[in-house]
């Protein structure tokens, strides 16, 4: 019997001009969202192809190892194509240096935002089942009991030898099925086009969990038709419930992400980013004091020595002392340096700390409102969330530490290949400076003029082939920046709660509500 | 036509729909309101750090060459009616770096705090309120103006009366308009007089002017709605599938077409990537390389003084070229970059309520416009403050006068207190009213699209109810 009610419910959704209008909608916006979601991921696809090129190249031409500062790439993530998040299709890249490492990676090269457009907003698959067939299971559910009774076909209905339970969750099962189709066809749509992408692979793990999308927003859309079920057994006429339901749908969807974000930035204690940048200038002038210490107890070699040809990280033609000299000064400048990177790092997160707070209070109140908990779940699924974003950061971080190993084992802090790949026996551009004037080591003086001169043209036939690093043997980045799917599960967990128990409450509720609920 | 107004104002203030919104639209305001008195109070707060790091850079330059080699910091000051219309306040650069020294690059960024990890939200400024919720609440208002009274049967008891259908509408229509925008009225006042009360915002004559402009253009934009919809519900045979193909309308118009904008700016504008700084640093190397072999690079000045400094008068003039080039191509790379966004903007005038968010905005001199200006009064600062440096230097005869050559400049002391400061300036009105005119007239256009879309629905629509 009840299956004859739910196929009552469905021809009636089912064959409705409504449902025809947004199942045309639905596919075509979501369709489109997901071709420009797929140009975007190819075009970002690209420029991270090109950006390790460039960045294989540099690393090629290393002669220094100065100049080795390995960058790590990460590929944007085809799943978010269908969930953007916090992390988005730009590749994201993690700079490897001395001096300066960070929480989290930046979006990388030519598709790293100009502050201009990173005002805009993007659209994906999740915004359209938030905003467009939310609406249409609100639509869909809003009359359900009220609207029957209106209609004076729910004295009818009741006549049927079924209890009133039976009413309310034919009505619930014949919503939610009605409301698969146009989101299957929908969801089936998008993903046709994703494949059609040949830059799109999905791993196996990733179609896993694009089922599990498949099951959360079915169980979204079931959640949303259930409490709008709900409000219709709570009031007596349709023109009411929609009105609650509409506002609720507006306020919950529309209102609560914009208003949300806003409170939790400017609620919360921030210091000025004046602050940082105040404390990160006085940590490297306490380094250049030291350093300046340094260079007063170990003095250079006199200004002769100092006369070669300096750029791109490499120095050439210097005299062997002054070399010498730099080599010392780099040693006891590394280990400074490491040291004020870290420093600075600490007193970065004092200062940005507030900014991760802010932006994990606004994904913790989402759960409040199942259209902002839905997105969430939907990120942390696609893994395209904040702590995703920190996960990557952390592997950067363990791999700098690996970087940092490796330049040891190499000794390359203290040997002059730090700065220079001149050969042991290079002729130094002032080969005697202890006998030299200063007059005679002004840059226009016929003597500097002719070893400039001298010095350029040793530039044109330096064979920098022979000169490179061997890097054969710097560990290649193989860091777990991708979080498995436990960890994502374990994450999505209070959401998940959140959502099964207003879907159960609605449905409860809406029974409950419906055994005393006046026909008439 | 009155009554019916009279009518419809009546039955409007009675009904749940018009109250829910009311309580809706002022808590969103209420909610504004809060916000920018927080925002407000922590932008004071912080521009303060801001001006007390850059009057130590002002401060610390003693002598005139001292002050050739450092670096200042420009602030770009808030509009102060960001809580009308942010645009893009948080994510547009808004400090400039620069130095009166040759061949430095003037450089434009973010100095103020930014939470890059919260991008993908919006702001709570009245222009999203109006955009969002105004919009929506004419839908919600108007899906059923006639398919409603069909349904009921009422219409035809209306249409017996001896009036013509056109007051019928109009009554209708004008009747909704009113009620939509006293709330927001209401609303707008409400948090107004709460920034007012806290102290963070003046209500002066050119506050007021925007306040009409805001209420002016809102009241454009509600229009444009609530005759979309009545347009629709005349055509719709019932107010479910109205209902249904508004709020589909509504999302295209308000969610999808700004958002797909993004993409289409990206794909017809190059981004402007890493590269671009390699040109720059090539023009920079090049012209070192020459410079050294040519032996004009600057000396010891002892030494540099016995021929009155021919070399680095040599060396100044190819730095100053250089200076002139690279800053060239660093302006024009940030053009890229407003050329991009610029042409997502245009994308987004399709949608109704960018045509309305960007002609308030280019009213109130925020925006893409607010940032272009300020990097004009930049440039011309650096021009300012080399002009006042050349005429102290050129006082004092004990100094080479190699300008901007720090090292070959005036070691006479200089009083901070006398260098010119960088003080932004707003956008002039007549300017402003200038920018504004393609998203006033765009929005005026698309308000008539919707009139006469009305009117064609209504003059094809059988009324009567199919008889």
């Amino acid at each position: 019997m009840i299956w004859t009610l739910v196929h009552k419910e469905l021809l009636t959704n089912l064959l409705t001009y409504r449902l025809m209008v947004a199942l045309i909608f639905t596919v075509a916006l979501s369709a489109l969202t997901t071709v420009i979601g797929s140009m975007d991921y190819s075009r970002n696809m690209e420029a991270y192809h090109q950006e390790s090129r460039d960045q294989r190249e540099e690393l090629d031409k290393a002669t220094v190892y100065q100049q080795v500062q390995p960058r790590i790439l990460l590929p944007p993530q085809p799943l978010a194509i269908f969930s953007r998040g916090v992390v988005g299709l730009a590749p994201q890249s993690y700079g490897i240096s001395l001096d300066y490492y960070s929480r989290a990676p930046w979006p990388a090269g030519i598709n790293s935002d100009s502050g201009y457009m990173k005002s805009l907003g993007q659209i994906d698959f999740t915004m359209v089942v938030t905003l467009l067939l939310s609406f249409l299971a609100v639509v869909l559910g809003f009359d359900g009991i009220c609207g029957e009774r209106e209609r004076g076909t729910l004295k009818q209905l009741l006549t049927n030898p079924i209890s009133r339970a039976q009413v309310v969750l034919a009505k619930l099962l014949g919503g939610i099925i009605s409301l698969w189709v146009p989101f299957t066809i929908a969801f089936v749509s998008c993903l046709l086009i994703v494949l059609a992408n040949d830059d799109v692979v999905f791993s196996a793990d990733d179609w896993v969990r694009l089922g599990i999308l498949f099951l959360l927003t079915s169980f979204f859309l079931a959640q949303v038709f259930a409490l709008s079920l709900m409000v219709s057994a709570f009031v007596r006429d349709s023109d009411t419930a929609l009105i609650i339901c509409l506002f609720a749908w507006l306020v919950g969807g529309v209102g609560y992400i914009s208003a949300l974000p806003s409170f939790s930035r400017y609620g919360y204690e921030e210091t000025p980013h004046q602050n940082y940048m105040n404390q990160n200038r006085a940590l490297w002038d306490e380094f250049s004091q030291q350093m300046n210490e340094w260079e007063e107890k170990n003095p250079p070699p006199s200004e002769g020595h100092f006369k070669g040809i300096e750029r791109d990280g490499y120095r050439r033609y210097f005299h062997p002392a002054a070399y010498q000299w730099w080599q010392q000064r780099t040693a006891v400048q590394a280990d400074k340096v490491m040291e004020v990177a870290d420093r600075s790092y600490k007193a970065r997160y004092s200062a940005w700390d507030p900014l991760a707070q802010e932006a994990y209070l606004v994904d913790r109140w989402s759960a409040l409102s199942p259209f902002t908990n839905y997105q969430v779940l939907a990120y942390q699924l696609a893994r395209t969330t904040l702590e995703d974003l920190f996960r990557m950061g952390r592997a950067g971080r363990e791999y700098r530490q690996t970087y940092i190993d490796y330049l040891h084992s190499k000794k390359a802090f203290s040997s002059r290949r730090w700065f220079t790949d001149d050969p042991p026996d290079q002729e130094p551009m002032v080969v005697d400076p202890e006998s030299m004037t200063a007059a005679s080591l002004s840059p226009d003086s016929p003597f500097m003029l002719q070893r400039m001169g001298w010095a350029q043209e040793q530039e044109k036939n330096v064979d920098a082939n022979n000169r490179r690093l061997d890097l054969g043997d710097l560990p290649k980045f193989d860091g777990q920046w991708q979080g498995p799917l436990a960890a994502t599960f374990a994450a999505m967990m209070p959401g998940l709660v959140v959502l099964l128990l207003s879907l159960g409450t609605g449905v409860f509720v809406a029974v409950m509500r419906f055994q005393r609920y006046d026909p008439q | 036509m009155w009554t019916i107004y009279l009518h419809q104002i009546h039955d409007n203030l009675r009904s749940l729909r018009f109250q829910v919104s009311l309580g809706v639209l002022l808590l969103f305001f209420v909610c504004n309101g809060l916000v920018y008195i927080m925002k407000t109070d922590r932008l004071l707060h912080e521009d303060q750090v801001i001006a007390a790091d850059n009057t130590r850079r002002y401060e610390e330059a003693e002598t005139v060459s001292a002050a050739t080699d450092s670096w200042y910091s420009l602030l770009n000051p808030a509009t102060g009616t960001e809580f009308i219309a942010e645009a893009g306040f948080d994510w547009f650069p808004s400090s400039i770096w620069l130095s009166p020294n040759s061949g430095s690059i003037m450089n434009l960024g973010n100095v103020r705090s930014t939470n890059n990890w919260m991008r993908r939200f919006d702001v709570l400024d009245w222009v999203l309120i109006v955009r969002y919720m105004l919009s929506f609440l004419c839908v919600v208002l108007a899906y059923n103006a006639i398919s409603g009274e069909l349904e009921r049967g009422t219409l035809r008891l209306v249409l017996a009366n001896p009036l013509a259908r056109g007051s019928f509408l109009a009554g209708k229509f004008l009747a909704h308009l009113t009620t939509l925008v006293v709330v927001v009225l209401l609303g707008s006042l409400l948090s107004l007089a709460m920034l007012a009360m806290s102290g963070l915002v003046t209500l002066d004559g050119a506050l007021w002017r925007s306040y009409a402009f805001f209420l002016l253009t809102a009241t454009l934009f509600a229009a444009l709605f609530l005759l979309l919809s009545i347009g629709v519900s005349v055509l719709a045979r019932n107010s479910a599938s109205s209902l249904v193909f508004l709020v589909t309308a509504w999302t295209l118009l308000i969610v999808v077409i700004p958002q797909a904008s993004y993409l289409i700016a990206t794909q017809r504008v190059d981004s402007i990537g890493t590269t671009a700084w390699d040109d720059i640093n090539r023009v920079q190397e090049e012209a070192e390389t020459a410079l050294q072999r040519e032996g004009s690079m600057p000396r010891d000045p002892v030494l540099a003084a016995q021929d009155g400094y021919a070399a680095e008068k040599r060396y100044i003039r190819r730095v100053q070229k250089v200076d002139k080039e690279i800053n060239q191509m660093r302006r024009q790379m940030e053009k890229q970059r407003q050329d991009q966004f610029k042409t997502a903007m245009t994308v987004n005038l399709l949608s109704p309520g960018y045509a309305f968010q960007y002609s308030i905005e280019a009213l109130l001199g925020a925006g893409v416009q607010h940032v272009e200006h300020f990097s004009d009064q930049g440039w011309r600062y650096r021009q300012h403050l080399q002009t006042f440096l050349r005429g102290r230097d050129e006082a004092d005869p004990d100094s080479p006068h190699i300008h901007f050559l720090p090292a070959f400049m005036s070691k006479e002391e200089l009083d901070p207190r006398l260098m010119p400061r960088f003080q932004g300036t707003p956008i002039p009105f007549e300017t402003r009213v200038a920018n504004g005119m393609t998203p006033i007239v765009v929005l005026i256009l698309e308000t008539m699209g919707a009139f006469f879309f009305a009117l064609w629905a209504f003059n094809r629509a059988d009324l009567a109810g199919g008889e």
